[in-house]
């Protein structure tokens, strides 16, 4: 018998003993529900990561015009609103349930007091619309400038 | 305040969602439209990814809320609860998904810029591909035709430039370094008589009459690099002089080397000819004025002698000595009168009158008194005459005079030679307002040096006694009282510059406006 037969006889063994008996493998680990959130949040601070790595380098490249100051806006509120967000998940996270109360409809329901620095932060969150729309706003004017500007621009090409 | 309505936050939450889909929705289409417009443009379609992803993220988002709100306004807050996890995976796999495309940006835009300026290269290139392929295209087509242009140009430079050389009236010529003549047109071989094959056999040795002279057209060449006005005299063939203006540039090759000389040479032989004539008839116009204020002085006088010496022979016998002596007397101041009246008529101070004149009459009347003693001496006449020879204006005597004197003159020309050929000659050229009569005579001819002063008064060849020198001079005056000039050729030049041994007179008479009256 070969080296060569004696060495492939072993990995083969080995890897039937493995399946046979897994034993305490811990082959998968097991996410918990906190994991969600953190990967959200997370993904957050990453959102704000890169939008601010995109706003850096618009100003780097020096790009002029409407579009790009638009766009520049846009980073800007985004940037808000993914903090806001990222504020808002914590203070729902450590919002007793308790504190929401549903009388007869849901257009009823409540924030009850006493009023922490928490619950102020957990209402004033839930209004992040009004800083995420107005962004999506400067976001379709950018686009909006582009697509103009590059119409002109074909236009006196074409002229 | 124990509590806080949630609705506003509620209502926020709705309208804000449906704004951020319309506006994301909005947003979409416009970098839709920028990549169909512009489809190969990196940074349009780097932002229609982004926005694709933010779209995405917002109609995700705005879904799950819209759907949230709703569940809990149906009361159906279970519901919402079990789809929760989902909503929020997919918000946060849309919100990373948003990040890592703007984080690829940087490297996109980096690899953009590069293959823009590369791009911006090639195309520059490409232009200027295109341009020279279109000029050599250009080239190509028009070669020909420019070719044939140019050709055309130079063929009609060429040809005004040889018509230039070719009929020009004075001499152009060329020259190598050692002054031999490269190329001399017609007019230049004429000018000298020789053939024109012959003319570029010579050197400026063979035509400048003094050697020195060449010297001086190669010095004047070398050192200012031009000749203006040089007067100068060149050696025909026949040995006879012509007198020249020359003017020449001289010829350098690349390296500023003098390798010839280029010239023009004009004629001045006649020019030079009539400023003699006309320096001569001053000086005649003046001897003139001063032999009339002696004829005058002299005539008295000489009437008296003569009256007295006639007395005298009255009062002796004719065979006497005194008689005789007297008989001298008379006929010598018979001669001195005639001399006298000589000087008269070149002076013009003797009357003449005015009447028509047929110049061939007096020609035949003249030759008709001396054609038999001119026989004798075997001069043979040969009457060349016109027929439409319009009449002149002036004194007939004074003419038969002229034209007597004339014949006489060529007969002593030709009396040493024992004889030769006398030709009259009348014309009337066509346009000009003269008559043109000529007398050649293939006589000895006229030495160059004596040419000026034959219309001299008392100018004689002839032995002493054999004649007074005023023939001429009085010719000369009655032509001049005429308004006509004369000129003389010796020899006599003939066609094709070919010259006869000779004299040839040309009397030139205007005809007067009175004159063509009377011949109508």
């Amino acid at each position: 018998m070969t080296n060569r037969k004696i060495n492939s006889s072993l990995v083969f063994l080995l890897l039937l003993m493995a399946v046979i008996t897994p034993g305490e493998a811990l082959a998968l680990q097991v996410h918990g529900e906190p994991e969600g959130l953190y990967v959200h949040q997370m993904a957050h601070l990453h959102y704000i990561f890169a939008i601010g790595y995109f706003f850096w380098d618009i100003r780097r490249s020096s790009f002029t015009g409407r579009g790009w100051r638009y766009l520049q806006l846009f980073c800007i509120l985004m940037t808000c609103w993914n903090m806001i967000a990222f504020v808002g998940h914590l203070a729902g996270v450590y919002l007793d349930p308790q504190a929401l109360l549903q009388a007869d409809h849901y257009f009823q329901t409540r924030l009850l007091g006493p009023f922490t620095l928490n619950k102020y932060l957990y209402f004033i969150t839930k209004l992040d619309h009004l800083i995420y729309v107005p962004a999506m706003f400067f976001l379709f004017l950018g686009l909006r400038s582009f697509y103009l500007s590059v119409v002109k621009t074909t236009g006196e090409e074409g002229r | 305040m124990n509590s806080i309505s949630m609705l506003p936050t509620v209502l926020v939450d709705i309208t804000g969602s449906a704004a951020n889909m319309l506006f994301s929705f909005l947003a979409l289409w416009y970098a839709f439209r920028l990549t169909r417009l512009k489809p190969d443009n990196f940074l349009w379609g780097y932002l229609f990814y982004v926005t694709l992803a933010i779209t995405a993220f917002a109609i995700s988002r705005a879904v799950g809320h819209i759907a949230k709100e709703f569940l809990f306004i149906v009361g159906r807050g279970d519901l919402w609860r079990a789809i929760a996890p989902y909503s929020g995976g997919i918000n946060t796999l849309c919100m990373i998904s948003v990040s890592a495309v703007m984080i690829f940006y940087h490297k996109g835009v980096q690899a953009y810029e590069a293959i823009e300026q590369e791009a911006a290269k090639l195309k520059q290139s490409k232009i200027r591909l295109t341009r020279a392929a279109r000029e050599l295209k250009e080239l190509n087509l028009n070669l020909e035709d420019k070719v044939e242009e140019r050709a055309a140009e130079l063929s009609k430079s060429e040809k005004k430039f040889r018509h230039l050389f070719t009929a020009s009236k004075d001499m152009v010529f060329f020259t190598d370094s050692n002054q031999a003549i490269l190329d001399m047109n017609a007019s230049g071989s004429e000018m000298l008589g020789y053939a024109l094959p012959e003319s570029t056999r010579l050197t400026l040795r063979h035509i400048f009459r003094h050697e020195g002279d060449v010297a001086v057209y190669a010095k004047m060449l070398e050192n200012d690099g031009y000749i203006r006005d040089l007067e100068s005299e060149f050696k025909k063939k026949d040995g006879s002089t012509i007198y020249v203006l020359i003017s020449a540039t001289a010829l350098y090759d690349e390296q500023g080397l003098m390798i010839g000389s280029e010239g023009i040479a004009k004629d001045l032989t006649r020019l030079k000819t009539m400023m003699e004539q006309l320096v001569s008839s001053e000086k005649m116009a003046t001897v003139g004025q001063m032999a009339a204020g002696i004829a005058h002085e002299i005539n008295t006088p000489l009437g008296i002698i003569l009256g007295y010496a006639q007395l005298m022979m009255d009062d002796f016998a004719k065979d006497s000595e005194t008689y005789q002596n007297l008989e001298v007397i008379e006929r010598q101041t018979q001669a001195s009168r005639k001399i006298v009246a000589d000087l008269l008529k070149y002076s013009r101070q003797s009357g003449s009158a005015r009447e028509p004149i047929n110049l061939n009459e007096i020609i035949n009347d003249a030759v008709a008194i001396t054609e038999h003693s001119l026989n004798l001496n075997h001069v043979k006449i040969g009457l060349q005459l016109a027929g439409d020879l319009p009449a002149l204006v002036g004194d007939p005597e004074k003419m038969r005079q002229v034209v007597v004197n004339m014949i006489n003159n060529a007969y002593h020309a030709m009396e040493a030679q024992g004889g030769g050929e006398l030709i009259l000659r009348t014309r009337y050229p066509a346009g000009a307002d003269k008559v043109i009569a000529e007398f050649q005579d293939s006589g000895h001819g006229i030495p160059e040096s004596i040419k000026a002063r034959i219309f001299d008064p008392f100018f004689t060849t002839k032995p002493v006694g054999k004649g007074t020198g005023l023939g001429l001079s009085v010719s000369y005056g009655i032509i001049r009282e005429h308004g006509g000039t004369i000129e003389i050729e010796s020899p006599v030049q003939g066609l094709g510059g070919m010259t006869t041994p000779g004299t040839l007179f040309r009397l030139i008479l205007p005809v007067a406006v009175e004159s063509a009256a009377i011949k109508e």
